[in-house]
């Protein structure tokens, strides 16, 4: 997607409105908004208006990912002279120690500026980051839970203390946080799937099930959840017998048509077909096995 | 075509608020009672009031030809196009003590210097076990050539 995009691109205008995608669907990319500022935006920055503000924090950001920090002192020192006192731009600064790894500096940044406004939770965020940047993971998800119980309606954080609790395959409490963030956003159908996802790793393929399927009356055009259906039946097919067996037969056969619909529209390349036609044997096989 | 229509709509609107007042003036002056509203002489022409609706119309169809486009209904649309990739993305927590240093740094010389700092440590160990070494870098190549 990106790539075809990017190929589009020939001016200034296109670049800004490509940033502002960006920003507002939330897509990370830094390397390549670091090839869009230099070689359109920077030239002509003063033509975006009141927008450059914003593409100059993206951009600090995106630099700071790829540790170049030639274009982020670049555009904190335009912050810097337009918001000589905000917090937000403060913030910044402490970033930037952050990504050179002086975490010191950036904790004392973040603290002074918790003196003055202590229910700031992009500071307090940020401290949190800190934490797991330093890899002090029992802190982290111990600090985490505290922020949690002031700020419940998070859900940036729920996510993380889910994904912290998964990597240390905590399944049961990372589950408790999607459910909280399915109660929060009931129609996003990527919780939905996450959750399944999280079910089916505990092996309780019921509830997965239940869960894959919402997701995709949600969106039918999640093939992640056409996989884990596929999955989860074929578990499911061969431990149960009569006619909750048959259903789930027939569960799985509709995924399997659905995934080749999706495989057909994409590519109708024969070789394509047939490994993915394989695959499908083989996912049947391993789960008769079992 | 959506500006045109409205503007069209827009000033026929005026233009019939206009002869309406005239209208009313002229009653006026011609001494008809206009409160009573039972005689159909004081009631608006019917030009004027076809003319009204007409515009009306008009202008709605032109403001929504003007104004962005319509967001779909259904409530999982907003949801529809979005990834684990994006959904994922939390912004606020950041850390950037990862790959990017090393894939993306312009400061190379930055780099060349970890870079010397690591083989050198390498080094250091590997005399103490050359053997591992050997194999260790073995494998390496192998994979180098399976890529």
């Amino acid at each position: 997607m990106s790539t075809t995009n990017l190929e589009k691109i020939k001016n200034w205008n296109d670049a800004g409105s490509q940033l502002r995608t960006w920003r507002d669907d939330n897509v990370r990319m830094s390397k390549e908004t670091l090839d869009l500022w230099s070689t359109y935006i920077a030239p002509s920055i003063n033509r975006l208006g009141d927008e450059k503000w914003l593409v100059y924090e993206q951009v600090f950001l995106a630099a700071l990912d790829c540790q170049n920090l030639t274009i982020a002192e670049d555009c904190l020192a335009a912050l810097k002279a337009q918001f000589s006192s905000s917090k937000r731009v403060k913030k910044l600064f402490a970033m930037k120690y952050e990504a050179i790894e002086d975490y010191q500096k950036a904790l004392d940044i973040y603290d002074s500026i918790l003196e003055e406004d202590e229910t700031n939770a992009h500071v307090l965020k940020r401290k949190l980051a800190c934490l797991k940047a330093q890899n002090r993971i029992n802190e982290y998800v111990k600090e985490l839970n505290e922020y949690l119980k002031l700020f419940q309606a998070d859900h940036e954080a729920w996510l993380e203390l889910c994904d912290v609790y998964l990597s240390e395959m905590d399944f049961a409490k990372a589950a408790f946080c999607l459910e909280e963030l399915i109660l929060m956003y009931p129609h996003n159908h990527v919780y939905q799937q996450r959750y399944a996802d999280i079910k089916y790793t505990q092996g309780q393929y019921d509830l997965a099930k239940t869960y894959y399927l919402y997701s995709l009356k949600l969106n039918p055009k999640n093939v992640r959840s056409l996989y884990g259906l596929l999955l989860t039946t074929a578990n499911l097919k061969s431990s149960q017998k009569s006619k909750e067996g048959a259903d789930n037969s027939k569960l799985n056969l509709w995924a399997r048509e659905e995934l080749d619909k999706k495989y057909k529209e994409v590519d109708s390349d024969r070789n394509l077909m047939n490994s993915v036609n394989d695959m499908f044997q083989y996912l049947a096989i391993g789960k008769a096995e079992k | 075509m959506g500006k045109f229509v409205l503007t069209l709509g827009l000033i026929g609107l005026c233009h019939a608020a206009y002869s309406a007042t005239q209208h009313k003036s002229y009653m006026r002056l011609t001494e008809h009672d206009l409160d009573s509203g039972s005689s159909h002489i004081s009631s608006l022409p019917l030009d004027i009031l076809v003319q009204t609706v007409l515009c009306l119309f008009l202008s709605c169809l032109g403001v929504i030809q003007v104004a962005a486009k319509f967001k779909p209904i259904k409530i999982t649309s907003e949801w529809e196009n979005k990834t684990w990739d994006n959904v994922a993305n939390r912004t606020s927590f950041y850390s950037f003590n990862h790959r990017g240093k090393f894939l993306f740094s312009d400061v190379d010389s930055e780099n060349q210097r970890l870079l010397s700092n690591y083989v050198n440590i390498n080094r250091a160990e590997n005399i103490s076990k050359k053997e591992d070494y050997s194999s260790e870098s073995e494998n390496y190549s192998l994979d180098e050539q399976s890529n």
